[in-house]
């Protein structure tokens, strides 16, 4: 939708300021895409291909074509078709159409998909670069939520069709100062812990989140002078998989 | 810009093997036709019929001649088959490849993608009628000799008998009007490569709707309504061969085709505009 692919059943999608169904040209000046499966003119070379997609945003010359080339890495296999391409090639080819129109806004529709482990973290550091070398703000879409922890600064979570929630990806990872305990009776402990007023609530039977002003050493020390038998205590991290879960469960 | 998108699009279509079927097709067929005609008894009907109506026969059987009868076959069966292949690839081959996602994410305007694709598909059609062309005298070349054009189209009562050099400046103005044909099917083609189905599905409607019409206008009794069928139109290529042409007429089908033409593409727009474009 924000490519003008699909039409909307209503509202609006503005990109770079235009509204994309309007002004779908001064809208897409400066974005690049990359899909889950990057099609390709198979037939056609690696060059062939990218001067193809590039002249649909402008002309495109042989020194911008090359010095694109050879940043994603092609440099050599160019001239070769892209049915002789591997998988990891034919994503860094799909890197290097999105880069041709020199965009601000790259957008990246589930870039690993379909890549082995190495593909990945290749990707991985090639979204990275892209954002260090290049300056570029880069909207990622992806179901790989532990790629999204690593590579994104802000998110935004899409259920059934509406937004629930948008900010900075620490935010989302911010736990509520939870505390994971170990002990032989947890539910005895809970309620000790609850009595004295060091904690709010607790979860699974394991997890303990500390009021507020409440540091852990301190419920560490209550527990063994009230003579529990602490095993193991741990911060308890929250993965942006538990945070989108307890979002899609609301 | 758009010189450059054209560029783009010709180098799509000609880096394909199968757009070349029609060109290998016509190289085959109107070989073997000639063969045939040089080795076997076929021509002998042709001279009976110019001796009878008062001509010397062996001038005309030539070049001219030959090529012209490897023409009617060729513009009625191979011809719309191979323009409606390549018109029914242009959108829904893109659609169904995945690269029409990867153009659509470019400051591009379907409209104007579509007008791109359908300026390739004309070019093509053009190629191929010339390659018809210039074939078919080829090949008629090998075996016969160069002479007068002797060209018997009974559906039209069309019976011409000319001189060498008016012979070929016929058969160029044939080919010419032969491109309106071939064009006007790929257009058909596109109208149906423009809605969500698969490239073979848009290139067998295009030729059924063609050979529906072909065979409505063949129904004696659909006669008065023949003005009303596509391929009606198509057939003007042949009034160039007439000994007296009637530029009426051709102006007449050349305005409707204009016609045909302009509402395929609209409709073909129209549809392309409003489709999603999914993965």
């Amino acid at each position: 939708m924000m490519l003008g692919q699909v039409w909307p059943t209503r509202g609006e999608v503005r990109v770079c300021g235009h509204d994309v169904m309007l002004r779908r040209t001064l809208a897409l000046r400066q974005v690049g895409a990359i899909f889950e499966s990057p099609a390709f003119y198979d037939y056609l070379s690696g060059w062939r291909n990218l001067e193809i997609l590039s002249h649909y945003t402008a002309p495109t010359s042989r020194q911008r074509l090359q010095e694109v080339i050879d940043w994603v890495g092609l440099t050599g296999r160019e001239r070769s078709i892209v049915r002789t391409y591997s998988h990891g090639m034919r994503a860094r080819l799909a890197l290097a159409q999105a880069l041709l129109p020199q965009p601000t806004l790259l957008i990246l529709d589930e870039p690993g998909d379909g890549l082995d482990p190495e593909g990945i973290h290749e990707m991985r550091e090639t979204i990275l670069r892209l954002h260090r070398e290049l300056g570029l703000t880069i909207l990622l879409s992806s179901h790989l939520l532990n790629e999204v922890e690593q590579l994104c600064t802000q998110i935004g979570v899409i259920r059934k069709g509406r937004k629930v929630f948008e900010g900075p990806t620490a935010h989302a990872l911010q736990s509520r100062n939870w505390l994971r305990i170990t002990v032989p009776d947890f539910a005895a402990a809970d309620r000790f812990l609850r009595q004295e007023g060091l904690i709010d609530e607790s979860r699974d039977g394991r997890c303990v989140a500390m009021s507020e002003g409440i540091r852990s050493d301190v419920i560490i020390r209550r527990l063994v002078e009230g003579s529990f038998q602490v095993s193991e205590v741990a911060r308890d991290e929250q993965t942006l998989e538990d945070f989108y879960l307890s979002l899609m469960r609301r | 810009m758009f010189c450059l998108q054209l560029r783009n699009e010709l180098w799509k279509l000609f880096g394909k093997k199968r757009t070349y079927i029609g060109f290998f097709m016509f190289l085959f067929a109107q070989n073997v036709i000639a063969l045939v005609f040089r080795f076997t008894q076929a021509s002998k009907p042709m001279q009976r019929m110019l001796e009878m109506s008062g001509h010397l026969a062996e001038p005309f059987i030539s070049v001219l001649t030959i090529a012209t009868i490897m023409l009617v076959p060729a513009a009625a069966f191979l011809l719309p088959l191979y323009v409606a292949l390549v018109g029914g690839d242009l959108v829904a081959k893109e659609a169904e490849d995945g690269t029409l996602r990867m153009i659509l994410s470019r400051p591009v305007s379907r409209f104007r993608l579509l007008v791109v694709k359908w300026v390739a598909g004309c070019i093509f059609s053009l190629l191929l009628v010339l390659a018809l062309g210039v074939f078919g005298l080829a090949f008629s070349r090998l075996y016969f000799p160069w002479g007068g054009m002797f060209v018997w189209l009974p559906e039209h009562g069309i019976f011409g008998v000319f001189e060498a050099q008016t012979g070929l400046v016929r058969y160029v103005a044939g080919h010419l009007m032969l491109v309106t044909e071939a064009a006007s099917i790929m257009c058909l083609a596109l109208l149906f490569s423009c809605f969500n189905v698969k490239p073979a599905a848009a290139t067998i409607l295009a030729l059924s709707l063609t050979f529906v019409s072909f065979i409505m206008e063949h129904i004696p009794y659909f006669k008065d309504y023949q003005n009303w069928f596509f391929t009606y139109h198509l057939h003007l290529w042949q009034f160039m061969f007439a000994e007296k042409i009637p530029w009426w007429r051709i102006g007449q089908s050349l305005s409707l085709l204009v016609g045909f033409n302009a509402t395929f593409l609209a409709i073909g727009m129209a549809s392309f505009h409003i489709r999603d474009i999914k993965s």
